[in-house]
């Protein structure tokens, strides 16, 4: 294996796993807040990506005024999701929110292959050009995408940590009775969180999109390896989906230009299941329940 | 389960049974009510096949968990009868056997590590169960065909009768129904349902009143898994043609639809929707995706407004129509008796 | 020899010390009363010895035999079986069934036999049901038998997780705060009932707040504070002990 190639693929990885970071830590702050497992959150990563398609293939607008728009967008409708469907099942068995997203998987990407056709498209690039470090190519595209992601994550970090709505989500996920005591509106807590972890990941395909494809059902794939980061960062840890991200965004570099990706996701499977089994907080984060 | 006690021991039996004997009886004379039609036949076997998967899976909800490697297990039965066939040359008959025996000791295996886990977690894991073992099948080309499956999976012959006419294929595939609904619906009503019940309600209890909670679960995810395999077995020799795909974890939810949608507290939930929903899936065929969008809207409506399935409709008409609770007299004593003295 | 006999038994959770070299030993026949001020660890025994946590030191016995390490199924098995400070119960099951739910030790269970109906497995159950309306006539709830457990008032389905407990046929019964919740001739009822069971045989070892019933019932009793034991002996003793009167009323914690 030569240096560029190594270096090539580092690139890749590290794009990669800054992505499926965004995808994740929206799917683990859903579950940390409201203890869903928004199943379906894959089809909300291919609805956004679709909606830039169209904003900026289509309708010929401006990219980046697209890509805020399809998070606005996407954030509303995870919000609405929330209130219309998620909300009046809170509290009971976690069979009916996890059927919920089931369904919704149904008709979302059902719904995706009737409104947008199963062909495979891509969104256009928004910059060209490239420079050569290490004998490997560095396309602005992956370097401009690479820092939005890390801008996003930085910037949710800071929402988190340093703003009255993110402290109220923390003190949601950590304990809602004693939240909903302290004056925290916990439903609003819960439309919020739930709008901002769709968002997420609508913008995680927006970018996905511009750097590979779009097809309406990538949606499950994603989903698939949003779960795999979760459960090995462990699931409502924040850092945990992070670094988890890494770790699948460098495996899928590396093993599908080296292997073949079917062991690939033997392997992935059989490492869920024993984390699941033997260390169910995953590999960073504390146990739920 | 909210069904009361003194209905499960002084049950009227021959009621039950009577109605038992009238639906096969209807089963037995349903191919010649349609006059063989080979169309109808061909449903009427998939709705079978649908009933085995949601009644057995529903087993395994008895105890309180949704297994997602369920069509997994199906996966196994179906393979090994297909594999019987195709190397040993053994027909269905010994197929059928080996894929419950075989599915029964790798859910025995799996099970133990898999029922550590709860809720949410177990729903993840057993979900990666299905995965490995559906990409097993894809991975070992050479043994399992790979993504494009094992061809050529004939149906077996009894003495003059040949399965490869669909009403002997029918008769075949209703009995193992028949069987497989039996055995759980007697499961349920017997102290073993109640058991697997006491520690779905509440673990803890039942491991307090000496009960070994994960000896049960591993019985129950076997036998489930077992009948799963038996299902598989019979699906391969029915399409001639099997491969992973078949067996992935749409298979698994549609499964876990059909029970939500029928009904989660009773062995009749599961038959029920099976039955509805595939009847449903194939008058929609044609539409093709949106038949997908209307199943989503479906599961949906029914968690939200139905949310104890078809099965309890008979209870709701009564309770509207006639406004008529049936326990009126007890809810009110109970009420006046000690609605002031709760705490 | 004693009955139950916890040797040097500490259970730590990280750092936090729940209990600490705890002795104590309760002898057959008696209402054993086990106090102390919120969080000393009365509880956290209960789980120890009912097997839910393994303890981090030391060893118990229960009629001479060590159960350490047996698990609650196991210690049920021997004839020790608790009840719940929150309410736990079957709640969608019947009353009746509740009840033969706990009969699973003594109810000659076969799994061939039930899947069949074998006359043998139905005679079976219906002595097991007998056995059920007896405890249930005994403990006051026969005319709920078909109600569902969750539809009960407070104090009834305190009285039906006893219930369930004395169709395991216990040799130690723990009760985990049994007058938790109800008014004061619920309580005094709730009295009657233990002194009756104990009657039956059945050794009684009993968390409980209400002094009045602590008192009134209970022919030892054992305070606990921060883990440890602080004091042991008859309700008189304990009146008038001067550490227990420390460990309720200085510092922040409530009279119980």
């Amino acid at each position: 294996m030569t240096l560029q190639l190594t270096v090539q693929m580092a690139i890749t990885g590290v794009t990669l796993g800054l992505i499926y970071g965004l995808i994740a830590i929206g799917l683990t702050l859903i579950f940390g807040v409201m203890r869903i497992i928004q199943y379906a959150h894959g089809e909300i990563y291919m609805l956004g990506a679709y909606f830039l398609y169209y904003w900026f293939d289509k309708w010929h607008l401006p990219y980046w005024a697209g890509f805020v728009m399809s998070a606005v967008v996407i954030f509303f409708f995870g919000a609405g999701l929330q209130l219309l469907l998620f909300r009046p099942l809170h509290g009971k068995d976690m069979l009916y929110s996890l059927a919920v997203s089931l369904a919704l998987i149904f008709i979302i990407s059902s719904a995706g292959i009737i409104a947008f056709g199963a062909v495979i498209r891509g969104i256009s690039s928004f910059v060209t050009g490239q420079i050569r470090i290490a004998g490997a190519e560095w396309t602005f595209e992956r370097m401009v995408i690479a820092g939005i992601s890390l801008v996003l994550i930085i910037a949710l970090w800071f929402l988190l940590q340093r703003t009255k709505i993110g402290l109220a989500m923390r003190a949601v996920a950590e304990d809602p009775e004693t939240s909903s005591l302290q004056g925290i509106n916990n439903r609003r807590i819960h439309w919020v969180a739930m709008g901002l972890g769709s968002a997420l990941s609508a913008m995680a395909g927006c970018l996905m999109g511009t750097l590979m494809f779009i097809v309406p059902s990538m949606g499950f794939l994603a989903t698939i390896k949003a779960f795999m980061i979760v459960i090995m960062g462990g699931l409502g840890s924040v850092p945990g989906a992070l670094v988890g991200g890494f770790v699948i965004g460098f495996i899928d570099s590396f093993l599908t230009t080296l292997a073949t990706s079917e062991l690939a996701y033997i392997i992935g499977f059989v490492t869920i299941f024993v984390i699941l089994v033997f260390k169910p907080s995953g590999l960073f984060g504390q146990a739920w329940e | 389960m909210n069904e009361k006690s003194k209905t499960l021991l002084r049950n009227r039996p021959s009621l039950v049974v009577l109605l038992w004997l009238a639906g096969i009886a209807l089963l037995l004379a349903f191919p010649f009510l349609i006059n063989q039609e080979r169309y109808i036949l061909h449903v009427a076997i998939v709705v079978f096949f649908n009933i085995c998967l949601a009644t057995s899976m529903w087993l395994i909800w008895s105890l309180g968990f949704v297994s997602f490697a369920h069509a997994g297990f199906m996966g196994i039965g179906a393979y090994t009868s297909a594999l019987f066939f195709l190397r040993l040359g053994l027909p269905l008959w010994f197929g059928v056997i080996a894929g419950a025996l075989v599915g029964a000791l790798i859910a025995m295996v799996v099970s133990l590590p898999l029922m550590r886990t709860r809720a949410v977690y177990f729903f993840m894991a057993s979900w990666a169960v299905g995965e490995v073992i559906k990409r097993i099948f894809a991975y070992y080309r050479g043994f399992f065909g790979g993504w494009e499956g094992l061809f050529r999976i004939m149906p077996p012959k009894l003495g003059p009768l040949d399965f490869a006419n669909r009403t002997a294929y029918y008769y075949l595939a209703m009995v193992l129904m028949v069987l497989i609904v039996l055995v759980v619906y007697r499961l349920n009503k017997t102290r073993t349902g109640w058991i697997f019940w006491s520690i779905h309600e509440a673990e803890v209890l039942s491991s307090h009143v000496g009960i070994h909670a994960l000896k049960y679960k591993v019985a129950a995810f076997t036998i489930a898994s077992a009948l799963a395999a038996m299902t598989g077995a019979l699906y391969a020799h029915y399409h001639t043609y099997i491969n992973p795909k078949s067996f992935d974890i749409w298979t698994s939810e549609f499964a876990l639809v059909h029970i939500i949608v029928g009904g989660l507290s009773t062995a009749a939930g599961p038959v029920l929707g099976a039955v509805f929903l595939t009847i449903i899936d194939e008058l929609l065929r044609p539409t093709e995706f949106y038949r997908i969008v209307i199943f989503g809207v479906i599961l949906i409506l029914t968690v939200l407004f139905l949310p104890g399935g078809l099965e309890s409709i008979p209870k709701r008409l009564r309770l509207r129509l006639w406004k008529l609770p049936e326990d009126k007299d007890t809810q009110k004593s109970i009420a006046g008796a000690f609605g002031k003295g709760r705490k | 020899m004693a009955l139950l006999d916890i040797q040097k038994v500490s259970m730590h959770f990280g750092g936090l010390k729940a209990i600490r070299e705890l002795d104590f030993a309760v002898q057959q026949g008696e209402i054993r009363g086990l106090i102390g001020p919120n969080g000393a660890g009365k509880t956290t025994l209960f789980n120890v010895i009912s097997g839910i946590y393994l303890p981090t030191r030391g060893r118990f016995f229960f009629q001479g035999q060590d159960i350490t390490r047996l698990r609650p199924h196991g210690t049920a098995k021997l004839g020790i079986i608790r009840t719940f400070q929150a309410i736990t119960l079957f709640k969608h099951f019947s009353v009746l069934r509740n009840v033969m739910v706990g009969c699973h030790l003594h109810s000659h269970y076969s799994f061939f036999g039930s899947l069949l109906g074998t006359p043998n497995s139905l005679r079976h159950e219906r002595e097991n049901e007998a056995r059920s309306m007896e405890i249930l006539e005994f403990m006051g709830l026969a005319r709920y038998k078909d109600e569902l457990a969750m539809n009960l008032p407070h104090g009834h389905q305190r009285a039906l997780g006893i219930s369930i407990a004395l169709a395991g046929q216990p040799s130690l019964l723990m009760l985990d705060e049994p007058v938790t919740g109800m008014n004061p001739e619920e309580s005094a009822a709730m009295m009657k009932l233990i002194q009756k069971i104990r009657d039956r045989g059945i050794t009684i070892l009993l968390i409980e707040h209400d002094m009045k019933v602590v008192m009134g019932i209970c022919e030892r009793i054992t305070v606990l504070n921060f883990g440890e034991k602080i004091a042991e002996g008859t309700p008189e003793e304990i009146r008038k002990d001067p550490d227990v009167h420390e460990a309720y009323l200085g510092g922040e914690h409530y009279v119980a």
